[in-house]
């Protein structure tokens, strides 16, 4: 058994090795050679150049503003969903989820159809207050990138800190109070202290994301704001520089792996959090009386309403309303087997191509996480600590980087997977399976290791024990894990983008080769698809999330 | 005819050496607890019999056979976990059964009801484990055990998680199973009181090695090492030497006082087959209800009360001496003549002391 696992998991670090580590070292050492030798001068052509370093500076900027926004949006969520009770409260935290499997260029298309100079936000306050131009003008701008940075990642703020914020033993705080401490010295003096690791790692994680964060960038920022993803995109696919698209690579990733540390060092102040036996009090939000502080959350209340619902709406309506009349035409249209000149493909074969790719990638990703976890779980290897951080890298690494290291390092011998919708679906392998393993892991580390002992001194085989005890107990644990890599697979764009050939379009790319056509109504259908996939990854997870697999294991 | 054989049992992880050498034998229907402190390696050796780990070196027989190398399924050997490790997705029924549907010839559903009927939970049968209490948890466990009729049963510290009430009718109701169905046992615990009052013979265990094997009264009475005397019961120790040894009497130097022992009843039993002679370093162990506050016979010191702790029936007296604080054992109607800070004389019998040579 033992030798057996240790096979195994040698066998899954060599193809890792393949697929991932070699084709990636091979791309971050070209971005450090010229002419065949080592060299510093690519790095120093991206230091110096003034493009390059405005590239890098703006994506610094806008995640840090992208952070603040975040915050500024999921903390009072966070406050409301800790201390007021109200219909649908624990609706709302489950749908904090669903921006992490709702495809970011979908949510482009959203801020597009809605905030747009001729979107239905501009169209209604126009109608509304008689004026003859619209009034806001936030897309292809950076304001328009951090509030759909804001859009998915407030969620997250707003899940992580209230899980925070309820695991606060309420006796911390009767205690203050009973020294003596009245409420505003409690709040700064012993819930804020309390809830920094949960402030500090949410927000580390909102900049990381925000930070490698591209379809939205490319779809909402125009030509004049693109940050390090797009250059690296704009290098290589465009401009065909692959040294200098290699260094650049090189710059993000030394930037993403300390973001990464930071974020790794704040999640670890979790472990001290105190477990009360208690939960917070809540007082209901709907109430007779009517105060003040009522009025301030009514107001946030349908400021968010509009913010997170008017974006998916208008894609929603948008993808039935043809030439202002209610039709299904634009379904039709991306169900159609012919040719489509904005896509190079027919519609339905991009469907196709989506849903082979996320087979074969949750395929690949749901065994190698599987065994990711329980290395991590049952191992007691020296250094084992670190080579699980290593596993874990394709978190750290930019989508894009990870597409091109696809494209550049595993094109010919063994695989010659270069060209072919394989190669695409290695690349979500690659990208997803760190989430299978944060899936799976806390599931494995909450069985108990006697249960199989139980059964055995009962007279169970050890396969026996494996399949009437352990998989009726880790099976939702993979159910969800592998909805939630699929998921991942549908909406994937970067490394996507970075693998296209004509032919081997996906739904995402359609979504986008659409809207950059302005052809929105077909885009919107595309992307009701989308909604619809993560809308049925949504409820697989929450339902049988309950059971053990626990939001925060997601981030 | 014994039942068990263990001999020589080692275990080490990495560089804990948990088990050093265990050997002892159960005999058909015994019941023998396994006492120590934590750590001191129970878990490890109801662990290695059961066959979920592989000893270093020693061997394990049992009804003459040895089970070494066989899996934990084909040993035969019921296991009572610490945490109960109920299955949480069966329902109890569905728990109880597992063994026994795997065993082909027992008949399952009536073995259930038996065994249901055994640890006083009819009705019980669709509970799933996480809604019964842990003292229902518990018994189902028990139950579940029981239910492929096991040859040796294994219980890993059974009652640590109850409430003491509930610990002590569980208890009763475990041993009473037991004696009915006159299975051998060996029972796991670090609570004196519960092996004094459940087994037929206890195992002290002191990291990694078995320091007596005896009855409760034995083990209570005449501790062979010094471990087992500071270990079960309450006992004040005093470090002394040997000044003088004639007439069966042995007097030992505790600072500035000299006790006289009775040799016969004062020498543990190593001691008492070597030479006591006079400048030997010894401990004195006498436990805290042979220490007397009444009448002053030999062997007395005088002492003040520092504090008197209210016990019901009996009531435990602090006091401070010349050589150490001391804790006495007394009726409560004697103690409520005692005041805080009030000076006593306090004296033991020359039988009520217990030497040990000091290592
Ligand atoms: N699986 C293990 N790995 C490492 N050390 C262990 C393991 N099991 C037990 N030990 C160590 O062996 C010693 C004895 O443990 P155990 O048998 O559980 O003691 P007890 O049950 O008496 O409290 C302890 O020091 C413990 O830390
Ligand atoms: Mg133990």
């Amino acid at each position: 058994m033992k030798k057996g696992g240790f096979l195994v998991f040698i066998g899954l670090l060599a193809f890792l090795g393949l697929v991932f580590y070699q084709p990636l070292f091979s791309v971050l050492r070209r971005g450090l050679t010229e002419g065949g030798r080592w060299s510093l001068s690519p790095l120093a052509t991206i230091l110096t150049d003034s493009y390059f370093v405005h590239i890098i500076v703006f994506s610094l900027k806008q995640a840090a503003l992208s952070t603040l926004l975040s915050l500024g949006i999921g903390l009072p969520g966070a406050y409301l969903l800790t201390r007021y009770s109200f219909p649908g409260k624990s609706a709302i935290r489950s749908l904090t989820v669903v921006p992490f499997v709702l495809p970011a260029v979908v949510v482009a298309l959203g801020f597009i159809l809605f905030f747009g100079e001729s979107g239905w936000l501009n169209q209604w306050l126009m109608s509304v207050f008689h004026l003859p131009s619209p009034p806001l003008h936030i897309l292809y701008s950076l304001t328009g990138i951090v509030l759909a940075h804001a859009f998915y990642n407030a969620p997250i703020v707003m899940r992580l800190v209230n899980a925070s914020w309820e695991g606060i033993d309420p006796e911390i705080e009767e205690a203050a109070a009973s020294l003596g401490a009245g409420g505003l010295r409690r709040f700064v003096g012993i819930t804020i202290p309390l809830l920094t690791p949960a402030l500090l790692s949410s927000a580390a994680l909102v900049f990381i994301f925000s930070f490698l964060s591209f379809p939205i960038v490319l779809a909402l920022g125009g030509a004049r704001y693109a940050t390090i993803e797009v250059g690296i995109y704009t290098l290589i696919r465009t401009l065909l520089d692959y040294k200098l698209g290699s260094a650049l690579i090189l710059v993000e990733t030394a930037l993403s792996l300390s973001l990464t540390y930071v974020y790794l060092k704040a999640e670890g102040g979790f472990a001290t959090l105190t477990q009360g036996s208690r939960r917070v009090a809540t007082c209901p939000l709907f109430s007779r009386k009517a105060s003040m502080c009522k009025m301030v959350i009514a107001a946030y209340i349908i400021i968010a309403a509009v913010f997170f619902l008017g974006p998916i709406s208008s894609v929603l309506v948008d993808s039935l309303r043809v030439r202002g009349q209610w039709s299904v035409e634009s379904y039709r249209q991306i169900f159609a087997l012919g040719y489509n000149p904005f896509l190079g493909v027919s519609p339905l074969r991009t469907i196709l191509n989506s849903l082979f790719i996320a087979g074969i990638s949750t395929a690949i990703s749901l065994p190698v996480g599987i065994i990711i976890a329980m290395f991590a779980v049952r191992s007691h290897l020296p250094g084992r600590r670190l080579l699980e951080a290593i596993l874990m890298a394709p978190l750290a690494v930019s989508s894009v980087a990870i597409g091109f290291a696809v494209l550049y390092g595993l094109g010919g011998a063994p695989l010659h997977v270069r060209g072919t919708l394989i190669a695409i679906a290695l690349a979500h392998a690659i990208l997803t399976y760190p989430f299978v393993v944060r899936v799976i892991r806390p599931v494995l580390e909450g069985l108990d290791q006697s249960l199989v002992e139980a059964a055995r001194s009962l007279g169970a085989s050890p396969i026996r024990a494996f399949f009437e005890v352990i998989l009726p107990l880790i099976g939702p644990g993979i159910l969800v894990a592998a909805v939630f890599g699929f998921a991942l697979s549908i909406g994937e764009m970067s490394a996507t983008i970075m693998l296209m050939r004509p032919g081997l379009g996906t739904m995402p790319i359609a979504v986008y080769s659409l809207l950059s056509a302005r052809q929105f109504g077909a885009a919107s259908a595309m992307g009701m698809i989308l909604v619809v996939v993560a809308g049925i990854a949504f409820l697989v997870i929450d339902r049988l999330g309950k059971r053990g697999v626990g939001c925060r294991t997601l981030w | 005819m014994s039942d068990l054989v263990v001999k020589g049992l080692a275990k080490s992880f990495g560089d804990v050496r948990a088990l050093r050498e265990i050997s002892f034998t159960l005999g058909q229907g015994e019941f023998l607890t396994l006492l120590g402190p934590s750590g001191c390696g129970k878990t490890t050796t109801l662990r290695l019999i059961a066959g979920f780990e592989r000893p270093d070196a020693g061997r394990i027989t049992l009804g003459g056979r040895s089970i070494v190398n066989d899996p934990p399924e084909d040993r035969q050997i019921g296991f009572v976990f610490q945490t109960y490790a109920l299955f949480p997705h069966m329902n109890v029924a569905k728990n109880i059964a597992y063994g026994a549907r795997l065993n082909r010839s027992i008949s399952t559903k009536r073995r259930v009801g038996e065994l249901l009927d055994l640890v006083d939970l009819k009705g019980f049968e669709r509970r799933k484990p996480a809604e019964l209490s842990s003292g229902q948890r518990q018994r189902i466990a028990l139950a579940r055990a029981l239910a492929p009729q096991p040859r040796l049963l294994l219980l890993d510290e059974p009652l640590s998680a109850l409430d003491a009430k509930l610990r002590e009718s569980l208890r009763a109701q475990i041993r009473h199973i037991q004696q009915e169905l006159a299975l051998s046992t060996l029972y796991v615990t670090h609570d004196q009181e519960e092996a004094l009052s459940l087994a037929d013979r206890i195992a002290v265990m002191h990291s990694g090695t078995i320091e007596q094997i005896a009855t409760p009264q034995q083990v209570y009475e005449h501790p062979q090492t010094e471990f087992v005397a500071s270990f079960v019961g309450r006992a004040n120790r005093f470090s002394g030497t040997v000044t003088a040894t004639k007439d069966g009497l042995i007097s030992v130097k505790v600072g500035e006082f000299l006790f006289s022992l009775i040799r016969e009843e004062g020498l543990s039993d190593d001691l008492r087959a070597s030479q006591v002679t006079p400048g030997d370093h010894v401990s004195l162990f006498v436990k805290e209800e042979r220490l007397q506050l009444r009448e002053v016979r030999e062997n007395a010191i005088s002492a003040q009360v520092v504090l008197v702790e209210y016990r019901g029936e009996m009531s435990i007296v602090y006091l401070k001496t010349q050589i150490g604080s001391l804790r006495a054992r007394v009726s409560t109607r004697q103690a409520t003549t005692l005041s805080t800070g009030s000076e006593v004389n306090v004296s033991f019998s020359p039988s009520a002391g217990l030497l040990f040579l000091a290592s």
